[in-house]
């Protein structure tokens, strides 16, 4: 079996041209090689794809996420059974569904499904809207869909020549939700399942870019919330000083909090709602860190560095404390 | 007063431990009799309740909702599941084939697929209950909005105002 890409309408495909909805919607199909050879992504294509991208987010360059769409489309398709397949057994499956189906039974069916069938079904009626859209409904769809995981592999790094994200650091996660940050901070915030973007107000201007990162849910507020470290100068010393900001999702402003004692490096963990984030903390490494410009006492600095290296100190959202846990670095990492 | 919730208690205990090999007569809506494990029973919320509730035990429990054919697919999959507490990695292994050839029958046959699921969930087996759900939603999920309303008699209902609403929140994700 090969995945092919392409822009609805197109002529093999299922007979959903009339549909008002399906026009620019892109959609990546399972087909058989044999039967249907996979025609070469056309430049028509493709152009289709940017503008179905510009049109979500201006902001950020539609290239890169167009790219990471069609793997996480990918995936998210391929245990799909063929189309054809699905279409010929309707009549037998429409009648026994016409009997009475109680609402919990109608929410879990729901549940199970994949984010691409209830963006669709939204307009099936209005009850099913509301279900679809209601938060005790996402909280389900999220557990069941932790119980059928979905594999997303996005690139270390990319590079784009014109109007791009240059390089883009690690992005992080949590939920299935993914936090890319270029390194001119500019950030996103993608649902690579329902292919929304969000573009968070940019945090404080750093003096070297990539710096930690962190994306993670906070169970006390029930909100999502993103950390990052930057360095500013500080003055009169003109020393470079490690500063740290929380941006609760929802809201447009960076809260900065106390400084970090040491330099931050990166995140290590930063997305398990059940496992760490469970009692409301973010872990993260500091160690050594390489800044692009020599700086003045920078022994000094290094030494520091070189002590706190491979600890892990905890930062409680709630209280906006650090603090110090027992465990090693690759505890976090395995 | 605490001397009598003290023996309370101890009876309750050693009801614990009986309960293991205890039997208990659960009966179809045609009256067919089906004996089953207590563990095998107790997968069922309902059951459950009522049997800690202390309720009639001996005389089993009458199931005017499900019939036969029904209860003993149902209890199939609770005996699987009840019975047999898996440690291993291989008895976890068997128990999940168990439930794929499982569900793989029940969505051959779509009405009884849909007895079991409306039993699973009379009877709150939440495993049996997130099995059969699965398998329709798969069924339905590549289905239109048009296809759903037609197999699950919905009246279209929206206006163009909804639909409108709709159509916007998707260009501005």
């Amino acid at each position: 079996m090969g995945l092919r890409f392409v822009c609805e309408p197109y002529s093999g495909g299922p007979k959903r041209k009339g549909k008002k909805k399906s026009q620019s919607r892109l959609l990546f199909e399972q087909r058989n090689h044999a039967r249907d050879p996979p025609p070469s992504l056309s430049q028509a294509t493709l152009a289709g794809g940017i503008h179905f991208h510009r049109r979500r987010s201006t902001a950020v360059s539609g290239i890169l996420v167009m790219e990471m769409m069609k793997r996480c489309s990918d995936i998210q398709v391929s245990s799909n059974r063929p189309r054809k397949a699905m279409r010929i057994a309707i009549n037998s499956w429409s009648t026994i569904l016409l009997r009475y189906i109680p609402e919990d039974v109608l929410f879990k069916i729901l549940s199970w499904l994949p984010s691409k069938s209830l963006i669709r079904f939204r307009s099936v009626c209005k009850a099913w809207h509301a279900t679809i859209s209601s938060s005790r409904f996402v909280n389900a769809h999220l557990e069941c869909s932790k119980q059928r995981p979905s594999l997303l592999v996005i690139p270390g790094s990319f590079e784009m020549k014109k109007n791009g994200i240059r390089k883009w650091i690690r992005s992080v996660h949590c939920d299935g939700l993914l936090l890319i940050s270029t390194r001119k901070h500019k950030m996103m915030i993608c649902n690579p399942s329902t292919r929304e973007i969000v573009s968070p107000p940019e945090g404080s201007h750093s003096l070297c870019g990539g710096m930690g990162l962190g994306f993670g849910f906070d169970p006390h507020s029930n909100k999502y919330k993103v950390a990052r470290a930057f360095y500013q100068r500080d003055y009169p010393t003109t020393r470079q000083v490690c500063k740290f900001e929380v941006l609760t999702l929802g809201t447009d402003a960076w809260r900065q909090t106390e400084d970090p004692p040491y330099p931050i490096d990166r995140l290590t963990r930063s997305c398990e709602r059940s496992h760490l984030l469970e009692v409301g903390h973010w872990n993260w490494r500091f160690g050594p860190v390489v800044l692009g410009k020599t700086l003045n006492g920078l022994y000094a600095v290094l030494r520091k560095l070189l002590l706190a290296s491979n600890k892990v100190y905890r930062y409680d959202i709630q209280t906006c404390k650090l603090e110090k846990i027992a465990s090693t670095f690759e505890d976090f990492t395995c | 007063m605490a001397s009598g919730s003290g023996a309370a208690a101890a009876a309750a205990d050693a009801e614990e431990k009986e309960s293991g090999s205890r039997m208990i007569t659960l009966t179809s809506n045609e009256g067919k009799a089906f004996v089953v494990t207590e563990a095998s029973a107790r997968q069922s919320a309902t059951i459950r309740s009522m049997v800690d509730d202390g309720g009639c035990v001996d005389k089993g429990f009458p199931l005017p909702n499900v019939d036969s054919k029904t209860l003993a697919r149902v209890i199939q999959y609770s005996d699987e599941h009840g019975n047999k507490e898996p440690h291993t990695v291989d008895e976890r292994a068997a128990l999940a084939k168990f439930d794929r050839d499982f569900i793989a029958e029940l969505d051959a046959d779509k009405a009884f697929l849909y007895d079991v699921t409306m039993a699973a969930n009379y009877l709150h087996i939440q495993g049996l209950l997130a099995l059969t759900t699965q398998c329709v939603a798969d069924t339905i999920k590549g289905k239109t909005p048009e296809e759903i309303r037609t197999a699950f008699g919905i009246e279209y209902d929206l206006t163009a105002q909804d639909e409108k609403e709709i159509k916007e929140e998707d260009t501005h994700a």
